[in-house]
């Protein structure tokens, strides 16, 4: 897989509240551009959190994030900094797909993915109905361009969704529990579009995920989280194998063993 | 009482005349408070404080103070401050400004519904604000409160007969220009009576069909 040397994503002692209770405590993190990290652990342990920073959703209280040399300010600079950036923020080398999938119900699929690709980047309506096209095939939907997302199951719109981000050819990609709110019996093909998506792609990928053999599978590197902190992190082989750390043992054996 | 359908039928052009007037000022004012409504809904929802502060204030003010006085106060009191406004122009004015506060709250509603994600992933595709709400969240916020609208468009029409204080030639000021003239009351005021019956109903039944469509299409 393709890796080069330069972080394409840093987050340096990024702390994040609501109000009194931390979310995440200090996180510092490295991925490199082409990288596929994947981040496990219990809910509530932040996992998402980090995703909706990257992508600059949400704001922090302190630390750095910067991804390829962009700063995604924190709210410790001014108001009105971090204001103006959190507005431009949502730059286009990053995409992500949500676990609610949060297509937009008004258009119809492939309406959803030409949106953006015409009106940020400015490509005509055929050029955009091209690429959709071409991205409907690699995601495996086919026949369903003119549906709109309430008349599409679950596995149909995590596929819509994958191809409405992956038309703005965003270096790097995150993907949040994607199929947590799938039917079981539509996860697995949705994991194999995104193996294929991870094998042949020289994105830089950021998976939540709580499908371990998916997170071994797809990943050069995984992060266990407990309680807004990294506790242990390696390659999948390492990690699911002899993890070091006590927490990610007992998190491992509880949840392989469901 | 009885009913003199030989004057009810010599009346009515004039009374139709009002109307006219009645239904100009409706859709005028209703079509201000439209838009005056949807800025200061998304006025509350604005990035800058002083913005939103301002928008809830108008809001806060326009709802609490009673039409008839802000009508009062445009026609007869700005003149002092050398803003002079038709009565045409006040009535379009007062109306829409008095319905736009309450649309805005109608707007907000809507707007409330769309789900939180929906901005999350407009943001995550690289939309502005400004694009996220007119291809994303408008879209969503809006034809689910249209039938609030028309209950307001026909509250607004039956609120009319307040712009004959401020000497528009509507309807009410029709019937009452005919009792001047020939001492009847019956007739010119249950015609205007049946006349908004009738222009209200209709409008609502337009407003439940649309509504069936919506929910069933």
């Amino acid at each position: 897989m393709p890796q080069s040397s330069e972080p394409v994503i840093q987050l340096q002692a990024v702390s994040k509240r609501y109000g009194d209770r931390t979310i995440l405590d200090g996180i510092d993190l490295k991925i490199l551009g082409g990288e596929k990290v994947a981040i496990i652990g219990p809910s509530g342990s932040g996992k998402s959190t980090i995703l909706r920073l990257v992508m600059g959703l949400e704001p922090y209280q302190s630390g750095r994030i910067s991804i390829s040399g962009r700063l995604l300010p924190s709210e410790a600079e001014s108001r009105r900094e971090r204001r103006r950036k959190l507005q431009k923020s949502s730059g286009h080398d990053v995409g992500m797909v949500f676990q609610q999938f949060n297509l937009f119900p008004h258009m119809t699929a492939i309406q959803n993915v030409m949106e953006a690709p015409m009106h940020v980047l400015g490509l005509s309506p055929s050029d955009a109905r091209l690429r959709a096209r071409e991205l409907f095939a690699k995601v495996g939907l086919q026949g369903r361009d003119e549906a709109y997302p309430a008349q599409l199951s679950g596995g149909e719109q995590q596929r819509v969704a994958i191809a409405r981000a992956l038309a703005m050819q965003p270096e790097v990609m995150l993907f949040d529990e994607v199929t947590s709110a799938l039917d079981p019996e539509l996860v697995g093909g949705v994991l194999n579009v995104l193996k294929d998506l991870a094998r042949e792609s020289r994105m830089t990928m950021l998976i939540v995920t709580h499908e371990m053999s998916f997170a071994r599978d797809v990943s050069d590197r995984v992060l266990f989280m407990e309680k807004g902190r990294i506790v242990e992190q390696g390659p999948p082989s390492q990690m699911f194998s002899s993890p070091e750390n006590e927490r990610t043992r007992v998190f491992l054996a509880e949840i392989l063993s469901r | 009482m009885i009913f003199d359908f030989h004057l009810a039928a010599s009346i009515l052009p004039l009374l139709l005349r009002g109307l006219a007037i009645t239904i100009e000022a409706t859709l005028s004012g209703f079509l201000f408070a439209l838009v005056g409504g949807l800025l200061l809904a998304l006025g509350l929802r604005a990035t800058m404080l002083p913005v939103r502060a301002a928008a809830s204030t108008i809001i806060e003010f326009l709802r609490n103070t009673p039409l008839l006085v802000q009508l009062y106060f445009i026609f007869y009191g700005l003149p002092l401050a050398g803003i002079r406004f038709s009565a045409m122009t006040t009535g379009i004015l007062g109306m829409g400004l008095y319905y736009s506060a309450y649309i805005a709250e109608v707007y907000r509603g809507g707007i409330d519904a769309v789900h939180r994600g929906q901005w999350d992933a407009a943001r995550a595709l690289g939309f502005s604000r400004w694009q996220s709400w007119l291809r994303i969240i408008l879209p969503q916020a809006i034809p689910p409160v249209i039938p609030v609208l028309g209950n307001y468009l026909i509250g607004m029409f039956k609120e009319t007969p307040l712009l004959a204080t401020i000497t528009i030639p509507e309807l009410l000021s029709a019937a009452r220009q005919i009792t001047g003239m020939t001492y009847r009351y019956t007739e010119p005021y249950a015609m205007i009576a049946l006349i908004f019956l009738v222009i209200s109903y209709s409008t609502s039944l337009v407003f439940r069909r649309l509504e069936r469509k919506r929910a069933n299409p």
